[in-house]
């Protein structure tokens, strides 16, 4: 992976850390259902300690840590994906019920060590306190080799600098992506050579900024510019694949080649009349029948591509199938049997979403995003596949980053990031615009509407409504860029 | 950076800033233009250069620092020179190839006893450590020139690197052949290798001349107006009631309006159930297997039936340039699709226009030149690709008839035994489309041309090739009229037997024999005759035993009551001197008469059962127990 120039790699942390919390998910499964004894509970603790004498053999310490939504593992942020969120959202329930924010497991654990932390764990926590009486009864356990820290509470969010570092990786990734995909789709309207190293490089770094930095880089998207449309759609629905792509649980290699395809979905519309594509009022009938060339045009001009030392076929599906709907409705028709392929039915979610919410040539009022969501999801007309729409929520939560929402408290608020625990999807990260008072907010306030007011219990702000940007001269990309 | 504003030039002198000026040649600043480093700073500062006595994204604890020394680091990279010189000239598996990786890891193995790492930096003729520059390899052929024509400045080796050594070796070896018009570079290929021990920044080449907006502050005079906010939840109240939100509800406060429904709170919506998630990983592997190709054709030919013709043109011109690819890989089966939909697009009336109609059947007849096909089979025989029986001939019936000469000939010049095989039963699909053409080669005066195209006739049973074939027994070539007697015995027509009377008579002895075999087994009657006069006459007295044996078992095929009594004269009698048959001709009456089966013939072969001439008792004997057995 790149950051900020300099490639590193987790890729053994990452796993690791990932079967830590599998196992140790697996393991307060068993201790709620069985005894200590039974063979299945014993069978998962092993499990469980041995991989963290793996991780200790190997890295000398280990120390989870729950940080905001987060789970850290030795201070690498360890990544979720489709096969593991469950475990990880019940791990950091677990932490956060006791108020638990980090757990060093010493070098001389054993596997007696772990059962009494789980157990207790899995038990209710009191409402005051929690983490003093949970330590307590930790320390009157027989466990040893283990240290425990109070979570930091309402503490600012850690790493500031290398948060806006990271905002700043994710604008440098996006802009330069929109940079090739100008040079990709004009040299083709020109019949020029793609330099396909410059596409790989961009594809490329658009994949690491998913696996590392998703939330900046997904924000980024945010930036449509009505001018550049063409352009910043083609990497929006590229960023949208990768990321739908990784909640399946792609390689990274894989992400690169469903990226690829999606940067050139569009890549057919060069083809058509740029008067057609540009123009601004309702489309003729002969003019529809043009634009809904666009997909085969894609098919061809791939084919034609002068760069190319690959046929690439997946690509080509990509942007020939991205109009068809589940039952084949949808355009071009079909002759001969055919099954959409799971990366151009990606793309389509993404497209679909992406054009939707976008202000463009033929669409000067764009949908809100949380509505178009709806849309995708409950109206089986548009022709999305059901389960790819679910996930794509999953990643986006219900209101998808630069929805503009009115709150119960009278504030007004952007959406800067879905919330990291799954379980609410509904309650995402707002970036305060204005005061009840109607005053605008020129510091970065995030707050987490998941966020529980001791007093009453109950979530501190919650959403009444998300409305239109522009009814209230809200520009969302000043807010992302 | 601001738009208009200067960008940094890198300064590439290498070495630890600390440390002073390089003791390499000062480098003029590279004009590259990148964004990654603000205009305060210099490149040495970003990105982090790491410190070789501290570990890099690890937690291996610190070893004593301080002692790695310019030794250690020559030591690597010297056995790093020969391991990538090795990976030039050897396989992976080669044993040379693998000593100099063990030679590599033992320097790194040395390495890691006094560091937790190993960063240089890399300029245009060398790395550098230290002050220190090392080469490996020379001139332009340097493996730092590798890394740094793709903007590659600084390199990390970390412990576990020794791990994935050879999967480094191939990366530099695959990188040297990178040309400008690949689509890869060092950087890409870098990326797609995913090293966890071996880390390297790089002077991003998207970045130049990158504009990167900058945040707008919020307008101070700018302001949300509360009551146009109430207005507009006010103004949908009258959907409020069952779409209020839970929250609210639970925290008493007024009543609004709500664009948003219960349903966005219920979580569960939007979780995917175990079943959904298995059916989604199911996808992702079926996705993995499907055949992309047959999609893309079958698309492309749904497209081809669109009525629009400079559409269809485009698309014949893309079959055009697959063809020849598929072919080169051996993909029959994709060639094959696009012959077989090509024809049947061309079948149905009204789908092309002439022009476009025209450029499809130029197609098959491109497939079918010399030029084109020679290719193919030429792979066939070098085994460069290797398809199966049933894909070479559905490929092979779709060419036209032109292409018969050529497969007729590589079929019976072939020295690859399973491929005569398999090119004998494709070329057979062809010759069934096109056999006026077969019966053309057969008369060809290339004699292999008309050798297999005789063969094939054969092979075919075609009657229509029985007087094609029957002249090719006047032809001097042997093997030729060799292969017209094999044909016309296969052929077996009236006219084909007739023919075959002719070869009894044939300059070359095998050919007589492989002709009165042909008639033994076809008990062709009219025949009879002329294997008569031949018997009776003096044409078998200087043949050998294998062809009189031939002859008079043709004859005893197709032997009438004549016959007999000719055979018994021959195998009993005497002439005029008193004197008998040779025992090889008494023989070989013998063994006609066993095939007769007639009362007559048993009674000749009994009146010579005591027959005293070892060769003629026997062959008596033999024809009794075969008379016997008959029918």
């Amino acid at each position: 992976m790149t950051k900020g120039g300099l490639v590193q790699s987790d890729t053994i942390l990452q796993p690791l850390g990932r079967a830590l919390v599998t196992a140790f998910y697996a393991a307060a499964q068993a201790l709620k259902l069985y005894p200590l004894e039974n063979a299945t509970t014993q069978k998962s603790l092993e499990e469980l300690f041995n991989i963290v004498r793996k991780l200790l053999d190997r890295e000398g310490a280990v120390d989870l840590k729950l940080v905001g939504d987060f789970l850290f593992l030795n201070d690498a942020r360890l990544r979720l994906d489709l096969s593991d969120y469950l475990a990880f959202s019940h791990v950091a329930g677990m932490l956060n019920k006791h108020g638990i924010g980090e757990i060093e497991f010493g070098a001389a654990l054993t596997k007696e060590d772990l059962a009494p932390l789980i157990s207790l764990m899995l038990q209710d926590a009191p409402i005051a306190e929690p983490f003093v009486r949970f330590r307590d009864r930790l320390a009157l356990s027989h466990a040893g080799n283990l240290r425990i820290e109070p979570s930091k509470g309402a503490e600012p969010e850690p790493e500031l600098e290398s948060e806006e570092a990271a905002k700043q990786a994710a604008k440098r990734t996006y802009f330069q992506s929109v940079q090739v995909a100008r040079e990709v789709l004009t040299d083709t309207r020109l019949g020029k050579a793609v330099n396909l190293r410059r596409v790989k490089r961009a594809v490329q770094g658009i994949v690491d900024q998913v696996l590392n930095n998703e939330t900046s880089i997904v924000g980024m998207t945010t930036l449509r510019d009505y001018d550049e449309y063409t352009f910043t759609h083609c990497v929006n629905v590229c960023i949208f694949s990768v990321v739908i792509g990784q909640k399946l649980g792609l390689t990274k290699l894989q992400l690169y080649e469903l990226g690829l395809g999606a940067l050139f979905h569009d890549i057919g519309k060069q083809r058509i009349d740029q008067n057609v594509v540009n123009k601004t009022t309702g489309l003729t009938d002969d003019e529809w029948y043009q634009m809904q060339q666009h997909p085969t045009e894609g098919l061809l001009s791939l084919f034609s591509m002068k760069g190319l030392t690959e046929m690439p076929y997946r690509a080509m599906l990509q942007a020939y199938e991205h109009h068809m709907k589940r039952d084949l409705t949808g355009y071009p028709k079909n002759k001969r049997p055919r099954n959409p392929t799971l990366f151009s039915r990606i793309v389509a979610t993404a497209d679909g979403f992406d054009a939707a919410t976008s202000k463009r040539s033929y669409q000067n009022q764009p949908w809100p995003p949380d509505e178009v969501l709806r849309e995708m999801r409950d109206n089986p007309q548009r022709g999305y596949d059901p389960l790819l729409v679910k996930a794509f929520i999953n990643v986006t939560g219900v209101f998808p980053v630069g929805t503009l929402c009115i709150l119960d408290t009278g504030e007004m608020g952007l959406v800067a990031a879905r919330n990291p625990d799954p379980t609410k999807v509904h309650q995402p990260m707002i970036r305060l615009v204005s005061t009840a008072l109607g005053v605008m907010i020129g510091e970065k306030i995030t707050v987490d509407l998941a966020e529980i007011d001791p007093a009453t219990g109950k979530p501190l702000r919650a959403i009444l409504k998300t409305t239109d940007p522009d009814r209230y001269g809200i520009k969302v990309a000043d807010y992302f860029v | 950076l601001a738009p208009g504003s200067e960008f940094p030039r890198i300064n590439l002198s290498g070495g630890e800033p600390e440390k002073g000026p390089s003791p390499a040649p000062a480098e003029p600043a590279l004009d590259l233009k990148i964004d990654l480093i603000p205009p305060d700073q210099s490149f040495d500062s970003l990105p982090p250069k790491p410190d070789h006595h501290k570990p890099l994204h690890t937690s291996i604890p610190d070893r004593i620092p301080g002692e790695l020394d310019s030794s250690d680091v020559g030591n690597f990279f010297t056995s790093l020179d020969k391991a990538v010189r090795a990976r030039r000239l050897y396989q992976a598996n080669n044993p040379v190839y693998q000593s100099f990786v063990a030679t590599l890891r033992d320097a790194l193995g040395r390495l890691w006893e006094v560091t937790n790492s190993l960063s240089v930096s890399v300029e245009e003729h060398g790395f550098r450590w230290e002050g220190d520059l090392f080469t490996v390899g020379e001139g332009r052929d340097n493996l730092s020139f590798l890394f740094y024509k793709d903007g590659i400045r600084y390199l990390t080796f970390l412990p576990t690197f020794e791990e994935e050594i050879e999967n480094f070796l191939d990366v530099m070896h695959k990188s040297r052949a990178l040309d400008q018009s690949s689509d890869d570079d060092m950087v890409t290929i870098l990326w797609e290798k995913e090293f966890t021990a071996f880390q390297y920044s790089y002077v991003d080449a998207l970045a130049e001349g990158l504009y990167l907006p900058d945040a707008v502050p919020v307008r101070q005079d700018q302001r949300v107006e509360p009551e146009q906010v109430q207005a507009e939840l006010a103004g949908e109240a009258e959907e409020l009631d069952t779409n209020l939100t839970p929250t609210a509800v639970q925290q008493g406060k007024p009543s609004v309006a709500a664009s948003i429904t219960r349903e966005d709170f219920e979580e569960t919506l939007y979780f995917l159930e175990p079943a959904e998630l298995d059916l989604l990983r199911e996808e992702v592997e079926k996705e993995w297997r499907r055949d992309l190709k047959a999609d893309v054709l079958a698309a492309m030919f749904d497209r081809l039936e669109d009525p629009i013709p400079a559409r269809q043109t485009e698309i014949l011109r893309i079959l055009r340039q697959l063809l020849p690819a598929y072919l080169g890989r051996g993909d029959l089966a994709s060639a094959s699709t696009v012959l077989i939909e090509l024809n049947t697009i061309l079948e149905t009336s009204n789908i092309l226009e002439e022009e476009q109609a025209q450029q499809a059947r130029d197609l098959f007849a491109e497939l079918s030149e010399p030029a084109a096909l020679t290719q193919l089979l030429r792979s066939l025989e070098e085994g460069a690709i290797d398809p199966s029986g049933a894909e070479l001939s559905i490929f092979l019936r779709h060419l036209g008839s032109q292409s018969l000469p050529l497969l007729l000939r590589h079929t019976e010049t072939t020295r690859v035994i399973a491929l005569q095989g398999r090119l004998r039963t494709a070329v057979q699909e062809l010759a069934r489309a096109y056999p006026d053409r077969l019966i053309e080669l057969i008369k060809s005066d290339d004699e292999i041309i008309a050798t297999g195209a005789t063969t094939l006739a054969g092979q075919m049973a075609l009657p229509s090739a029985a007087p094609a074939v029957a002249t090719l027994l006047t032809r001097s070539s042997i093997p030729l009229r060799q292969a017209a007697v094999n044909a016309l015995i296969l052929i077996k027509s009236g006219a084909a037997l007739e023919a075959l009377q002719n070869a009894l008579e044939d300059g070359d002895r095998d050919v007589r024999i492989t002709a009165a075999r042909g008639l033994t087994t076809l008990r062709y009657q009219p025949a009879r005759n002329r294997l008569q006069a031949i018997i009776d006459g003096n044409r078998l007295r200087d043949a050998d035993l294998t062809e009189k044996i031939a002859f008079f078992e043709a004859f005893g095929a197709v032997a009438n009551a004549d016959s007999v009594a000719m055979l018994d004269r021959m195998l009993n009698g005497k002439n005029l001197l008193r004197q008998k048959q040779t025992p090889e001709l008494r023989a070989c009456a013998a063994m006609a008469l066993g095939r007769v089966g007639s009362p007559a013939s048993r009674a000749a072969l009994e009146k010579a059962s005591t027959e005293q001439h070892p060769m003629v008792r026997n062959a008596v004997l033999k024809a009794l127990r075969q008379e016997m057995s008959a029918p």
